[in-house]
């Protein structure tokens, strides 16, 4: 994986490994889920954190704000999130997954992987240090996944940045 | 990630802010977080709010820094778009009453 590079029009292209694109798809498509299904943003710290309050101790204007925004929002990450889904997508049994978006794909990619990150970040319980030094196995996995998630936005920024 | 503060355009930034808090009590509030890379808080505020490089390189790193900046003034309704325009990207933000 050698990262985004810029393509014409604001957009961006790279080239995945089947693995890191499954990976990807998997993601993506638990956190699409994740919103879809919710009953009460409050219910999940996910949740809470890609869906937050607008108002810090002011229940009641955040309640308000969340009556008329909640939805919007909610609808505009599992977009986001099936854009991402739907160019990870690869043929069975193919050796790579080249993926070419223009610049509204791009804008979904940046917004996604950001989502995908805070969720990962939350059940990680990452902080400004880092992961927690006692992972086990698949939460290790994760954490690595992590990383490489955000080595991936870095170079999607990049690559629309310097136009 | 470069770190050249244009002196002249932040101070610009910063006076015109002041101006417009003076008549408006609402700002908008942008929270720093482990996960958002500082490349990426700098490309939305340049992007979302039209502000220099310079002055989304300022504000990124107050968030970063101090744990939070306020990104912009005015009134109510407005703040609160900005604030769901953030939480699109992905950026915890809040609106307040401007207490400065």
């Amino acid at each position: 994986m050698s990262g985004f590079r810029s393509a014409p029009g604001g957009g961006a292209r790279i080239r995945l490994h089947p693995q890191e694109a499954a990976f990807l798809a998997d993601l993506a498509r638990q956190v699409a889920t994740l919103i879809a299904d919710r009953t009460d943003a409050h219910d999940d710290p996910v949740l809470e954190r890609l869906l937050p309050d607008a108002y810090l101790d002011a229940p009641e204007d955040a309640a308000e704000f969340r009556r008329f925004t909640e939805d919007e929002l909610g609808d505009a990450k599992v977009r986001n999130a099936m854009t991402v889904l739907e160019s990870v997508t690869a043929e069975p049994g193919a050796k790579r997954v080249d993926i070419v978006l223009d610049a509204a794909g791009v804008g979904a990619w940046l917004r996604s992987l950001t989502d995908i990150r805070l969720a990962l970040a939350i059940r990680l319980e990452i902080t400004e240090e880092g992961a927690p030094p006692d992972l086990d196995e698949p939460d290790r996995i994760n954490y690595a996944i992590y990383n490489w998630l955000g080595t991936l936005q870095g170079s999607l920024v990049a690559a629309i940045d310097r136009r | 990630m470069a770190q050249t503060l244009d002196r002249t355009d932040a101070e610009q930034g910063t006076a015109l802010l002041e101006e417009v808090r003076l008549d408006t009590p609402w700002v908008t509030v942008v929270w720093n977080d482990p996960v958002n890379l500082m490349s990426y808080v700098s490309y939305v505020f340049r992007s979302y709010f039209g502000f220099s490089r310079a002055e989304a390189e300022r504000r990124m790193l107050l968030v970063h820094n101090e744990g939070r900046a306020v990104v912009a003034a005015g009134p109510r309704e407005e703040m609160e778009r900005h604030v769901a325009a953030m939480h699109d990207y992905g950026l915890w933000a809040t609106v307040q009453k401007d207490d400065s």
